[in-house]
């Protein structure tokens, strides 16, 4: 558990292995990983965009989602909680089958 | 910490009720390479078991807030392997290698799943080995048209065991064999005969065993593609259970991983109990090696490499077994979160 937040903490989820070292068994260390984490936070915004909601960083553990108006966040620990979260915040089920969501991420290509 | 594949594999044992699942355990730990295993049965049946290490849990299951059945721990099974854990580091048992479980016949075998992968003491000594479902040849088929949790069972397979052939009548059992096929068609078929079957391939070739893992990769694909030429073939509406599709997406490009496991762990939010297995070898932007995924609702093991592709076809291949999810959306939606990565680095790139 984090004795700042309370967060209960586990181990790397499986999403966190990083792909620059050539490797996606292992999860990236120092610099490599606050990389893959900036890359992994931008993609998950473009989705989060559908709910009107953002994520960021927090000590490079944790990610603050909140909704736009800043009135209602919370912190997670991984892209399981991450979608929980966005749930709890929003009342709405964060589904990649939502035919407007696909259509919102085909219309940026 | 350990490396996954050196971790303790935990093999599951589950099947309808009266489909052999106890026969089945019994003949196999008469075998000289399971004497250091441990087995957790759900209730002392019948048959005894003749085993060194033979314990009993209690079913005792507490439904996590998500509200998802397949959400659910075990409470009994995660107290009982914890507990044996615990004695095996004190020495007050024989140091096992494997443990087996045995769950009742009306088990869903997901719960059993989800608590092996979310308690953290478990996470961090064990892993999943197979998952071995028992088929009865006499009534497997009655049961499957009728018995959710025997679809099910037969759906989160790796290795499946039909057992009582010596006393069904053959066209019952080619029929049986051919829907098991289609419903799990990268679960090997594995036939008891006499009771006796062949135990290393039951519980030695596991999807993380280093030594194994390439050629089983070979053979998901293998009967995947076999599966695939027949259905174009025959287009029977009636050959599947109603609700349970499985099939092969294919992607030619390359996929983003991080696209990727947002991709996936939202779908898993979402649909996951649906999503009755996932399994496959991605083509990973970036990587040389081939990465292979496994997931069983909403747990997906760690992704690993193989050393080679095991053919030559590079392409990502993604076999999925769904209840009631439509193949053209999975595809589509798994299509745009790639390719929208893939915007966002082209973008990046011009700008610099």
């Amino acid at each position: 558990m984090c004795a700042l937040c309370g967060v209960l903490m586990d181990g790397p989820h499986w999403t966190e292995a990083g792909t620059n070292a050539g490797r996606i068994d292992e999860a990236p260390v120092g610099h490599q990983r606050q990389l893959d984490r900036d890359y992994r936070i931008k993609l998950i915004n473009r989705v989060l965009g559908h709910y009107g909601c953002t994520a960021r960083d927090f000590a490079s553990s944790q990610y603050v989602v909140q909704n736009l108006s800043g009135g209602a966040s919370e912190v997670v620990i991984n892209l399981p909680q991450l979608w929980q979260s966005i749930e709890n915040i929003t009342r709405k089920l964060a589904d990649p089958l939502d035919v407007k969501l696909i259509g919102r991420l085909e219309g940026r290509v | 910490m350990v490396a996954y594949s050196r971790l303790t594999p935990l093999f599951v044992i589950t099947g309808f009720l009266g489909s052999g699942k106890t026969t089945l355990l019994n003949r196999m730990l008469r075998h000289p390479s399971l004497k250091d295993a441990a087995v957790l049965v759900n209730e002392f049946g019948d048959v005894g078991l003749d085993h060194f290490l033979v314990e009993k849990m209690d079913e005792n299951t507490v439904l996590l807030d998500s509200g998802c059945l397949c959400c659910t721990i075990r409470d009994d099974l995660k107290e009982a392997i914890i507990e044996l854990n615990s004695k095996r580091e004190r020495g007050e048992v024989p140091y096992f290698k494997r443990m087996i479980i045995e769950t009742t016949g009306l088990a869903d075998p997901s719960p059993i799943i989800f608590t092996l992968n979310s308690d953290i003491i478990i996470k961090h000594h064990y892993r999943l080995g197979s998952i071995i479902t028992t088929v009865d040849a006499v009534n497997g088929l009655k049961q499957l048209k009728r018995r959710s949790e025997s679809v099910k069972q037969a759906s989160v397979a790796d290795r499946i065991v039909l057992t009582k052939t010596d006393i069904a009548d053959a066209a019952g059992t080619e029929r049986l064999r051919v829907k098991l096929k289609r419903l799990n068609p990268s679960a090997e078929l594995i036939e008891a005969v006499n009771g006796e079957v062949d135990v290393k391939r039951l519980l030695r070739a596991d999807i993380y065993d280093a030594r194994t893992k390439g050629a089983e990769v070979r053979r998901w694909l293998e009967a995947e593609k076999q599966n695939d030429s027949d259905h174009h073939h025959s287009h029977d509406v009636n050959r599947h259970d109603e609700h349970i599709r499985t099939f092969t997406l294919i992607f030619d490009e390359a996929l983003d991983w991080t696209a990727f496991g947002i991709w996936l762990t939202m779908l898993l939010h979402a649909h996951g109990e649906k999503v009755l297995r996932v399994k496959g070898i991605l083509n990973v932007k970036g990587v040389e090696a081939p990465v292979v995924i496994n997931g069983v609702q909403h747990v997906v093991h760690p992704p690993m490499h193989l050393k080679a592709w095991p053919d030559d076809d590079h392409r990502s291949r993604i076999v999925f077994i769904v209840d009631d999810i439509e193949q053209d959306l999975i595809e589509r939606s798994l299509a745009a979160f790639n390719a929208a990565a893939a915007a966002d680095e082209a973008t990046a790139q011009a700008a610099q």
